[in-house]
């Protein structure tokens, strides 16, 4: 049983005030470690969160998942801690579900370790978001070379050998398939595991529209030609 | 020399100088700019001489063939100016960060 002290997660957050507070509390209660990343929020996210034991820190303007998970990333780099799990803040993903997450990393099966909502059949993903993912499954296949069963889905898991690797320069949503790129190039071992992700209202207003995912091709093709 | 090719002519010349200074880090697109400010010039100066190119190209009017150039200049250059967005979007998240990391509230 890993000691859930040596394990940090990393929360993006970016006007999440209304859902962020009982979700800390729960992860607090479990005894991880959390590094909360407030995207340039304009909500009193930051005020809500003062009496919290945890890593503040705060972009002074919005930029971007990406950019809010490497910051996170760059910062983790000097705690304590073994293992590093990306989660959202907005309640999509099940605390009780970390531990199945970094196993093979535990097991050291894996460097990386890729949360898949298309691997069990409890998760009833909407029509219209399952059918982006599997282009957005194609597409990362295509520019990667990885093929996997889900794609952007946020909840990862990676052990320090990863976290000192991989490096995101795509600030917005695109940083999903740029970390495949990074675990292609650094040659990281890597698996899937199945988790749950809760549609309940809040994130589906808050997820990302059916149009992104132009944006989001759009930032990749761009990136593919001219890279940074 | 007619009006318009008074206005015009000092105006690309004008364009040339002053792009050109500016886009000394960007050798392919001051290129591409300075070739169509010096197309422009010869365009407006010798005013047959778009249909003469446009015909040997197959186009046919010559004011068809300068507005393809146009857009494919206008094309190259918001491309550039979109990577060079870029450029300095990720120079600003870097010291974003750099300041985020710097401000941490530890538990």
């Amino acid at each position: 049983m890993i000691n859930p002290a040596r394990i940090c997660l990393i929360i993006p957050a970016y006007n999440e005030a209304t859902v962020v507070v009982p979700l800390l509390s729960s992860l607090l209660k479990l005894g991880y470690q959390v590094v909360l990343v407030d995207d340039g929020s304009t909500d009193n996210t930051k005020a809500i969160l003062s009496d919290h034991a945890i890593h503040y820190l705060r972009h002074r303007i919005n930029l971007g998942q990406g950019a809010a998970l490497q910051t996170g990333m760059q910062y983790a780099k000097g705690l304590e801690a073994d293992y590093f799990v990306h989660f959202d803040a907005d309640a999509q993903h099940d605390p009780k579900e970390i531990p199945k997450l970094i196993a093979p990393l535990v097991e050291d099966k894996a460097d990386i370790c890729l949360g898949s909502r298309f691997m069990q059949a409890q998760n009833e993903v909407p029509f219209s978001k399952r059918l982006v993912l599997k282009g957005a499954i194609l597409i990362n296949a295509l520019f990667t070379g990885l093929w996997l069963s889900d794609a952007h889905n946020g909840f990862r898991a990676m052990n320090r050998k990863a976290l000192e690797a991989i490096c995101l320069r795509e600030a917005g949503m695109a940083h999903a398939t740029e970390i495949l790129s990074e675990i292609k190039r650094n040659q990281l071992r890597y698996e899937e595991v199945a988790v749950h992700i809760s549609y309940h209202g809040y994130a589906k207003e808050k997820g990302q529209s059916i149009w992104n995912a132009f944006n989001i091709l759009s930032d990749l093709i761009i990136r593919k030609i001219f890279p940074l | 020399m007619k009006p318009i090719q008074w206005i015009l002519v000092p105006v690309f010349l004008f364009l040339m100088v002053s792009l050109g200074r500016r886009l000394k880090g960007q050798p392919v697109l001051r290129l591409l700019v300075w070739g169509l400010l010096i197309a422009g010039i010869i365009f407006t100066v010798f005013e047959d001489s778009s249909t003469y190119l446009a015909n040997a190209l197959g186009i046919g009017r010559g004011v068809d063939m300068v507005i393809y150039l146009s857009l494919l200049g206008l094309g190259v250059s918001s491309l550039m100016l979109y990577l060079r967005t870029r450029r300095l979007e990720q120079r600003l998240a870097e010291i974003v960060r750099e300041q985020a990391i710097q401000e941490v509230d530890k538990p």
